[in-house]
Formats: C-alpha cells, sequence, structure tokens
C-alpha cells in the first residue's frame, strides 16, 4: 500500500510523455506516421487529370522537407492519342513548392513556385509511323507503301502514294513528277519544334526517278507546315522549343 | 547581217536548251534509287566537329534521363537506343570524357574533350546542354 503513491506517480509520468509524443506524431508536417508515400499520392493526384499507362514520381533531397525538395521527377509512360501520342514524358522540377493543402484537401497535383522545369518527351519510330497514318487517313491521302527511318539528324521517309489521293491545291506543285497516277519516291527530312508545332525541312526530295529543285521544296515546306501541332498535357504549363532525332527516337524538349 | 543574228540566237538558244537539258539529266541522275541517303553533313574543322559530338551526346544522354529518370553511368550506355556509337575526340583518336554524379541515382552529368589543349584550350565540356570553353 505505501508503494502505491509511487506506482501512480510514474504512471503518470509515462501518461504525460506518451501524450507529448503522439502530440509531437500529430503536428509533424510530414504527417509521415499516418499518411502514404508522398510520390504515391501525388501519382494519384495527376492520375486524375493525366491520362497514361504508368505514373512514375520520384522526390529527391534531404528528405527534411518533403513539400519542398530539391527535384521532383514525374515519368509518364504510354500516354493515349487523345492527349499526346508520346511513348514517355518525364517532367523535372528543381526546388518545387508542392502545394500540399491541394494536394491533401482536393488531391490535386499543384506546384506554388519552382527554380527550374524542364520537360523532355520521346517518341518511337512506331509512334511517328502511327502519326504519319494518322495525318493520311485525315487528309484521305492513300498509300502503297510508306516506310520512316531514323538517321540522325534526319528522318527518312520512303513512299508510294496514289497521285489521285493528294488534295489538288498540293498536288499542282508535284504535277510533274507524277506518273502512271503514283508518286514514289523518298525524303530526308529534319525537325524543328517552334511553340509546340513540329515544323518539317525536307533537305532532300525525289519523286519518280527525279531529285525536286529546292525552290520547289521549299515551296512545299511552306504548304506543309506545320506538319502537327503536339498537345499539352493538362495541369503543365510548358513550350516544346527543342527536337533531336536520334537512333530509335524522336526527343523533343523545353 | 540578218542571217548573223540568226546564227546567234539560234546558238543561244541551243546552248539555253542542253542547259535545261544538262539540269534535267542532273535532276534525273541525283534521283536513282542508289541515292535515296540523307545529304552528307557539310565538312568542318576538327574544334567545330568536337564541339558538335559533345552536343549530340549531350543530346543523347538527356534522352536517355527522360527513358530512365537517372542519367547513365557511362556514355556507351547510350548506345544502340539513343546513338548508333560512341565516337572519339577527332584530334586525339581519345574518347569524349565523362562523368555522372548524384545520390541514388546520377543527378547530374559532364562530357569534355579528352585533349583540349590540342584545340590551343585550356578545357572544354558540356553540361545542362550548355559548352563551356576556358
Amino acid at each position: 500500500m505505501a508503494q502505491l503513491p509511487k506506482n501512480s506517480g510514474i504512471t503518470h509520468l509515462m501518461l504525460n510523455i506518451a501524450i507529448l509524443v503522439l502530440s509531437v506524431l500529430a503536428l509533424s508536417p510530414q504527417d509521415s506516421f499516418s499518411r502514404e508515400p508522398l510520390e504515391n499520392e501525388l501519382a494519384k493526384a495527376l492520375a486524375k487529370t493525366v491520362r497514361c499507362e504508368k505514373i512514375e514520381v520520384k522526390i529527391k533531397g534531404d528528405g527534411k522537407n518533403r513539400a519542398n525538395p530539391d527535384k521532383l521527377l514525374i515519368k509518364l509512360v504510354s500516354m493515349p492519342n487523345q492527349c499526346i501520342p508520346a511513348d514517355i514524358a518525364t517532367l523535372q522540377y528543381s526546388n518545387p513548392k508542392i502545394d500540399m493543402m491541394a494536394l491533401r484537401k482536393a488531391k490535386n497535383f499543384k506546384i506554388n513556385s519552382v527554380a527550374d522545369f524542364k520537360i523532355g518527351m520521346l517518341f518511337s519510330q512506331q509512334t511517328i509511323r502511327n502519326e504519319f497514318d494518322k495525318a493520311a487517313r485525315r487528309l484521305n491521302v492513300q498509300y502503297n507503301k510508306l516506310s520512316i527511318r531514323f538517321t540522325p539528324p534526319y528522318i527518312e521517309v520512303e513512299f508510294d502514294i496514289n497521285a489521285r489521293s493528294i488534295p489538288s491545291r498540293d498536288r499542282k506543285i508535284v504535277e510533274k513528277f507524277i506518273k502512271n497516277g503514283r508518286l514514289a519516291g523518298y525524303a530526308a527530312i529534319r525537325l524543328q519544334v517552334q511553340g509546340n508545332r513540329v515544323i518539317a525541312s525536307p533537305d532532300k526530295v525525289i519523286l519518280n526517278h527525279f531529285r525536286m529543285p529546292m525552290p520547289l521544296v521549299s515551296e512545299l515546306k511552306k504548304r506543309m507546315n506545320p506538319v502537327w501541332h503536339i498537345p499539352r498535357i493538362p495541369v503543365f504549363d510548358y513550350t516544346l522549343e527543342k527536337v533531336d532525332v536520334l537512333k530509335q527516337y524522336v526527343y523533343v524538349s523545353n | 547581217m540578218r542571217k548573223k543574228l540568226l546564227i546567234t540566237l539560234s546558238t543561244i538558244l541551243i546552248a539555253a536548251l542542253l542547259a535545261v537539258i544538262g539540269y534535267i539529266g542532273m535532276l534525273y541522275r541525283q534521283g536513282n534509287v542508289s541515292n535515296y541517303t540523307p545529304p552528307p553533313p557539310p565538312s568542318v574543322s576538327p574544334k567545330e566537329q568536337a564541339i558538335s559530338d559533345l552536343q549530340n551526346l549531350s543530346r543523347a544522354v538527356e534522352a536517355y534521363f527522360v527513358k530512365n529518370m537517372e542519367y547513365p553511368q557511362k556514355l556507351d550506355s547510350l548506345v544502340p537506343e539513343f546513338i548508333d556509337r560512341v565516337g572519339h575526340d577527332p584530334l586525339s583518336a581519345k574518347p569524349y570524357l565523362y562523368t555522372a554524379t548524384g545520390n541514388g541515382g546520377a543527378a547530374s552529368y559532364r562530357i569534355s574533350l579528352p585533349a583540349p589543349s590540342l584545340y590551343n584550350i585550356k578545357e572544354c565540356f558540356i553540361e545542362n546542354g550548355t559548352v563551356t570553353q576556358k
């Protein structure tokens, strides 16, 4: 009986410590005790607006302030045609300030400020080929052959097109080269990007065994461009300005 | 007098006709299937070539980052997906120097000339797509 007050004192002290520890954990800005990793939260928030097969998020930094890391990397894999047909797009934020309120309350991805932002996209040969097919279908152009090869810095295209299916406005330029209702040949094309629009610059065009003179190639360039407008991925704000043809990919970046 | 003018005119006409035929012949010859190749690259000085190589390698490294979320540990990792071959410095014939740094995957890189003194410079490298010469 004499020891009861002492035990009661220890119990009281331990209770106080437990309350203190729980309070500290509850007030922790990272909420690391109760929540899932921030990477997953960001990926889930992005999945609400960005449609793609897989979203990968990496946060790099010392881990002290997860809402303001050194780097935030987001990789979007296989984006569907409704959005942008890139095989892979990677976004790099340097010193971003992630809006944790928007993320936790509304499950929205929002960056309040960033020191530097980079975006890069890779388009494979098959994706470029699919885009050619889509453009041909849209313009109702029929072809017997279309092969695409990446030879940096060029995209080489070999084709055999039904000349009658070419719109009359564009056919005028190539009229003299048409043989047996066909337009078969080769083109070595360089790409440029200006404000999300892709500009094709043919440096060499061969039509039915004749090399196309450069003044006609320039006229063709004027009429065909821009060949493609790369849609913007929702949520992200950027302007694509650079393009490079690599061995197996076209690499587009800001 | 009239005959002389006629001869001159016909000579000019024949010359013009020959020029047109020659031009068409050249376009025809250049349109052979064996010419289904990209235009050859312009000839440049070794220094311009070396800097162009650094820029091409840098673009491939950046593209590698897009796919892997980190920079490659060595330039050979870029072959064959991003480049055909790594290549060598045109004057020294040595491979370009590459360093990648960072914790938990390379987060920054530098590609340098192996023997910059051959180009009368102290140092030449590329980082984040920017070429620096000292």
